[in-house]
């Protein structure tokens, strides 16, 4: 339990520097802004309880709207993903429920399972924080471009980083 | 509430989600000068849009007023034509050339107005394209308005007379002295006009109009009667004004442009005559 929270921590502040620190900083075409740093409320526990996972996201998307001068932004993002997590994990459970002592990881659950969980939650996120950022619909879908290819790239960044970090 | 209670209790995720997207839109909002600029011309749009909805059930309730005001002044201007086309001829001099013609005017429509503060505001439903700028006159058949204040491309807010930030160079038409006209805070019907040395005979129902001192109103226009006067302290009058112009009525304006303000403000500048 110590050792979960520990890592999770550690975590935490690993994966706001890298973004502050390195991913902000690539930009590709202006279309193109990987936001990783959603990977934290992807690997939470299974048994996190869902007031706790809400905090946490509020605290995860202020840390790094805190170092990126747009506060909110990204609280409210993160915060809509923490809210829809307990019903994709419910959606996409497997036929006997999950294993408990196993963390909703690729290394577990395999490759397809991880993608599905990955690519809904990670568009929610990339849709609600770019809409909010430029407050209307008029462009609609230069928006929606840049949302999903955003989208992409964290989507590879997060994958990739269950081969290379995460590996069994 | 105790149902309410068990109902946040069962619901809590959902309403924990909420209070928190709440908290961050406001924080969005609060911080960021775009976001605050897209809510507050959205808002904008939206208030113009009520108020003139709102402001045409307004208009048709004082129409009688209006009718009034406006034949009053049909009546009065047919007669200053009729006096002057003959001078004119006498003078012999043709009419159909106006020479140095100092102010032209705009007509406006009153769309929302509050009288019941202290520092109340009129929008009028004209604005930048219509030819209106900051600090033209606005002005009623019965008399003196306001000032315009800020403009937008349809719409311009006017400080009235009521408002306590509001200053106006204004005479006693019979003695011709010239005092400060302010206005107190206490009713939409009243104002205080200041600085009339004590030796000047003053009479109740006595017309106060507008000095033509300043290069925003022309000379003359009617800002209201004498109600009471008293020494207060000092050498000077305290004059209480009942206001021509009853804000609760006012409907149609019109806007004064004066043709020859930049020449009269560089002038006085270059004087140094404020």
């Amino acid at each position: 339990m110590i050792k979960l929270l520990g890592g999770n921590i550690i975590r935490f502040i690993v994966l706001v520097l890298a973004q502050i620190l390195i991913l902000n900083n690539i930009q590709i075409s202006g279309y193109i802004v990987p936001h990783f740093y959603i990977l934290f409320i992807l690997l939470l526990p299974f048994e996190t309880p869902r007031w706790f996972l809400l905090i946490v996201a509020f605290a995860l998307g202020i840390s790094v709207d805190l170092f990126m001068n747009t506060p909110g932004m990204h609280a409210s993002a993160t915060v809509f993903m923490a809210f829809l997590r307990p019903y994709v994990l419910e959606m996409s459970s497997p036929r006997d429920g999950y294993e408990p002592g196993t963390l909703p990881r690729l290394s577990y659950y395999g490759f397809q399972w991880f993608l599905r969980y990955t690519v809904i939650l990670v568009i929610a996120h990339h849709f609600f924080l770019f809409y909010v950022e430029v407050f209307r619909f008029a462009e609609f879908f230069s928006t929606l471009l840049r949302v999903l290819m955003s989208s992409l790239f964290s989507i590879i960044l997060i994958i990739l980083s269950q081969y290379f970090i995460y590996r069994k | 509430m105790r149902n309410l209670l068990r109902i946040i209790v069962r619901y809590y995720f959902f309403f924990l989600f909420l209070f928190l997207e709440v908290v961050s839109i406001f924080l969005v909002v609060q911080n960021n000068s775009f976001h605050r600029g897209q809510f507050i011309s959205q808002s904008r749009s939206v208030q113009g849009y009520f108020f003139e909805t709102f402001g045409g059930i307004r208009e048709y309730l004082v129409l009688r007023q209006t009718n009034q005001d406006l034949q009053m002044e049909n009546t009065l201007l047919r007669n200053q034509l009729d006096g002057l086309t003959r001078k004119m001829e006498s003078a012999g001099i043709s009419n159909d050339s106006v020479p140095g013609r100092q102010f032209s005017y705009i007509p406006a429509k009153i769309i929302n107005a509050s009288i019941n503060k202290q520092f109340n505001f009129l929008t009028l439903d004209k604005g930048r394209h219509h030819g209106l700028e900051p600090e033209m006159a606005v002005i009623s058949p019965r008399g003196v308005v306001g000032v315009v204040y800020s403009v937008s491309g349809n719409y311009a807010s006017v400080i009235p007379l009521i408002n306590r930030d509001f200053r106006l160079s204004a005479r006693i038409q019979n003695t011709g002295y010239f005092g400060s006209l302010s206005w107190p805070g206490t009713g939409y019907d009243q104002a205080i006009l200041e600085e009339i040395p004590f030796h000047v005979e003053l009479h109740e129902g006595d017309t106060i109009i507008t000095s033509g001192y300043s290069a925003i109103f022309p000379e003359g226009i009617p800002v209201g009667t004498i109600k009471n006067f008293e020494v207060v302290e000092g050498n000077f009058y305290t004059i209480v004004v009942d206001l021509a112009v009853d804000y609760k009525t006012l409907s149609q304006v019109n806007i004064i442009r004066n043709l020859l303000r930049e020449e009269q403000l560089e002038l006085e500048r270059i004087s140094g005559n404020d």
